[in-house]
C-alpha cells in the first residue's frame, strides 16, 4: 500500500473520529490493534481471507477484545476489512498518528525497542529526539523483538537506527561481501 | 563331210571344204554383225551399268570406310576425353571428399573445443556459485549464531544500557 493510500484511509478515519470526538481513543486503539494484528499472522490471515465473506470477517470484530473498542475504532476496522486493506492496518494507524500529531503542531515519531522503556528513558529519549530533529514530537513506542536490542526511531522520513538488528545486518552484509 | 580319217591311206584331212569354209565365214560374219548391232551394245550398256554400279558401290564403300575411320577416330578421341573427364571427376571427387573430411574434422575439433570450454566455464561458474553459496551459508550461520548469542546475552540491564547509550549518542550529536 502506498503511503498516499494509507494517508487517504487515515484521513477518512480521522474525519469520523474527530466527529465522534474520539480521535485520541481511536488513534490509541487502532495503533494497539494494528500491533496485535500484524504480530498475529493467523488473525491477519483470517481477516484478510477473501474466501470468507466480508460479513463473516466483520463478525470477528464483535467478539473478544474488540467488542470493548470504541465504535469509531470498530468502524475504522470494518472499513479496512470491507476494502480489503486490513493487511495495511499498521500503515493506516501510523498515518493516522502522524495526522493527529500534525493537528496539534507536532511531528509523529515511532520508536521501536526490543523491551519496554521506563518512563525516565522514554522522556529522555523524546527530549534527545526533539533536540536532534528540532521538532516537537508525539512519540509512540512499539515493542518489536526483531529490533533485538537498542533503539530504532523514525521521525517523518528520517530513521535513526541504533538497533542491534542493524548491526547484525551490517555484519551479515560484510560477511556476504 | 570332208573329214578324212587318219586311218585312210591318203593321210589325215582336217580342214573342211572351201565352200563350207566360205559359208561358215559368211555365217560367222553375219552373226557377228547381228550381235554387234543388237547384242553388243546392250551387253556394253549392261557392262557399263555394272561397272558404274560397282564403281559407285566401291566409292560408297570407300566413303563408308572413310566415315568409319573418322567415326573410329572420333570415338577414340571421345573415349580419350571420357577417360580424361572420368579422371578429372574422380580427382575432383577425391579432392571434395578430402575437403569434406577436413571440414568435418575441423568442425568436430571446434565443437569439441567449444564443449570443453563450455564445460570448463560451467565448472568454474558452478565452483564460484558453490563458493558463494557456501560463503553465504557460513555468513548466515555466523550471523544466526551471533544473533542467538546476542539475544541470550541481552538481559534487561543490557537492554537498558543500549537504550541509554542511544540517548547519549543522540545528545552528543547535538
Amino acid at each position: 500500500m502506498s503511503s498516499g493510500t494509507a494517508q487517504a484511509y487515515a484521513e477518512a478515519i480521522h474525519a469520523f473520529a474527530v466527529a465522534e470526538d474520539a480521535l485520541d481513543v481511536v488513534e490509541t486503539e487502532l495503533t494497539s490493534i494494528a500491533e496485535v494484528v500484524t504480530g498475529d499472522a493467523k488473525a491477519l490471515a483470517r481477516l484478510s481471507d477473501r474466501q470468507l465473506p466480508v460479513e463473516q470477517r466483520l463478525r470477528i470484530l464483535d467478539g473478544g477484545v474488540l467488542a470493548t473498542a470504541h465504535p469509531a475504532t470498530r468502524a475504522a476496522l470494518a472499513m479496512l476489512i470491507a476494502a480489503e486493506r486490513i493487511g495495511h492496518v499498521r500503515d493506516v494507524a501510523t498515518a493516522l498518528a502522524e495526522r493527529s500529531a500534525t493537528d496539534v503542531g507536532r511531528t509523529y515519531a515511532e520508536v521501536q525497542v526490543a523491551q519496554p522503556l521506563t518512563k525516565t528513558q522514554a522522556k529522555a529519549l523524546q527530549s534527545a529526539l526533539e533536540a536532534a530533529t528540532g521538532a516537537k514530537l508525539t512519540m509512540h513506542v512499539v515493542v518489536d523483538p526483531t529490533v533485538v536490542g537498542g533503539v530504532r526511531a523514525r521521525v517523518g522520513d528520517t530513521v535513526i537506527d541504533g538497533s542491534v538488528a542493524r548491526r547484525l545486518s551490517q555484519l551479515r552484509t560484510r560477511i556476504n561481501g | 563331210m570332208n573329214l578324212v580319217l587318219a586311218a585312210e591311206p591318203s593321210g589325215i584331212e582336217l580342214l573342211p571344204a572351201t565352200p563350207e569354209l566360205i559359208w561358215g565365214l559368211f555365217a560367222f560374219i553375219v552373226l557377228f554383225l547381228v550381235m554387234r548391232k543388237l547384242v553388243f551394245p546392250r551387253l556394253e550398256t549392261t557392262l557399263e551399268e555394272r561397272r558404274t554400279l560397282i564403281e559407285g558401290k566401291m566409292e560408297e564403300a570407300d566413303t563408308k570406310l572413310v566415315e568409319m575411320e573418322e567415326a573410329k577416330r572420333a570415338f577414340e578421341a571421345s573415349l580419350g576425353d571420357a577417360r580424361g573427364e572420368a579422371g578429372r571427376i574422380l580427382a575432383e571427387a577425391k579432392s571434395a571428399a578430402e575437403s569434406t573430411r577436413e571440414s568435418i574434422l575441423e568442425s568436430a575439433r571446434e565443437e569439441a573445443q567449444r564443449i570443453i570450454e563450455r564445460a570448463n566455464a560451467d565448472a568454474n561458474a558452478e565452483r564460484v556459485r558453490l563458493l558463494e553459496e557456501l560463503r553465504g551459508q557460513v555468513g548466515a550461520l555466523s550471523v544466526q549464531l551471533a544473533e542467538q548469542i546476542v539475544e541470550r546475552e541481552l538481559d534487561a540491564s543490557t537492554h537498558s544500557g543500549l537504550v541509554d547509550e542511544y540517548i547519549q549518542r543522540l545528545a552528543a550529536q547535538n
